[in-house]
């Protein structure tokens, strides 16, 4: 019984390359599909075992449709990109994909990567893990540092925010018209909520939370 | 002709799009000595799936036609396998009238 492969890529052509390697393999069956609305008709109609899911695939990318599959009870998706950083990795296994491939692999590990899936495994390619392993650890440091940052007043926010732009404490009590006392004060505090040793650590965290610009990405309880 | 590609799958898609209509050379982007290959091969049109000095200055200094076809289309346009195929037989054409 041959497996079938659903693959899933708006350019012509790299279906065409897939099919053809997935061909000469022999014990596949190849459809295409070169966008999301493609997909989910051929998965209807052909209810394909495995989909080689770009991660672009129009119009909203592959982790919107791996959603969408993994509500319908759909086939195993291995998402694959060119050059796709961690994140984007991590985005795709969390979302379902059972594996991660990249496009410029040899046609033999393609296939290899899809017997692998077929025995239960997830096929993730050896040079793709350091960086899922440095977007997952960001992603807890952001979870755990974004918990601390959540205890900080509004106003306190305010402070660390133009800390970590590297304003000195009489900039910042003239920037928001306080003493520079107060100020002080301020820093302390957020010192003592943060359980960190200096301002440079507690900048760092606000960056690490909020991004390089400083912009808050959630709502801050007062 | 030369197909230069880093996605040896984009190469296989690319080579069966111009079955019998060119013979096909599949070269990795990371060759060596690509220029004195390409000098060698002397292909009458080259393709490649992104930058690639040494196939953009063979082109350039012998008036070969180069296509481009991304793996990645990124917003912009990668031209179907029936379209590169006419563009292929197109500049081939053009070429031979030229001689």
């Amino acid at each position: 019984m041959p497996t079938h492969v659903l693959v899933a890529d708006p350019v012509g052509l790299f279906r065409m390359g897939v099919r053809a390697a997935l061909e000469r393999a022999g014990g596949f069956v190849v459809s295409e599909a070169g966008d999301e609305t493609e997909l989910f008709e051929e998965i209807d109609r052909e209810r394909p075992d495995l989909v080689l899911l770009d991660l672009h695939l129009p119009p909203f990318g592959a982790v919107a449709a791996i959603g969408r599959l993994e509500a319908g009870q759909g086939p195993r998706v291995i998402a694959w990109a060119l050059e796709p950083d961690g994140d984007q990795v991590l985005a795709a296994l969390s979302a379902g994909a059972i594996g991660f491939l990249t496009k410029d692999m040899k046609a033999e590990s393609v296939v290899r990567g899809l017997h692998t899936a077929l025995e239960g495994q997830s096929p993730i390619r050896r040079s793709l893990l350091t960086g899922v392993i440095g977007a997952f650890q960001n992603l807890e440091r952001r979870d755990r540092y974004g918990e601390r940052a959540i205890k900080l007043s509004s106003r306190e926010l305010e402070v660390l925010g133009l800390i970590a732009l590297g304003t000195r404490n009489r900039d910042i009590a003239v920037q928001l018209d306080i003493s520079e006392f107060t100020v002080k004060r301020h820093v302390q505090n957020i010192l003592h909520k943060l359980n960190v040793p200096s301002r440079d650590v507690a900048a760092h965290i606000y960056r690490s939370v909020f991004g390089a610009e400083g912009t808050p990405q959630f709502a801050v309880t007062v | 002709m030369a197909v230069i590609c880093a996605a040896p799958l984009m190469a296989e898609g690319v080579a069966t799009a111009l079955d019998g209509v060119a013979d096909t050379r599949l070269l990795p982007t990371d060759l060596e000595d690509l220029s004195a290959l390409l000098r060698t091969l002397a292909p009458d049109a080259i393709v490649v799936d992104r930058e690639c000095r040494a196939a953009h200055v063979h082109a350039d200094q012998h008036g070969v036609p180069l296509f481009v076809v991304p793996v990645e289309a990124e917003g912009g346009d990668v031209p179907s396998p029936e379209r590169l195929r006419a563009l292929v037989v197109g500049s081939l054409l053009a070429v031979q009238v030229r001689a």
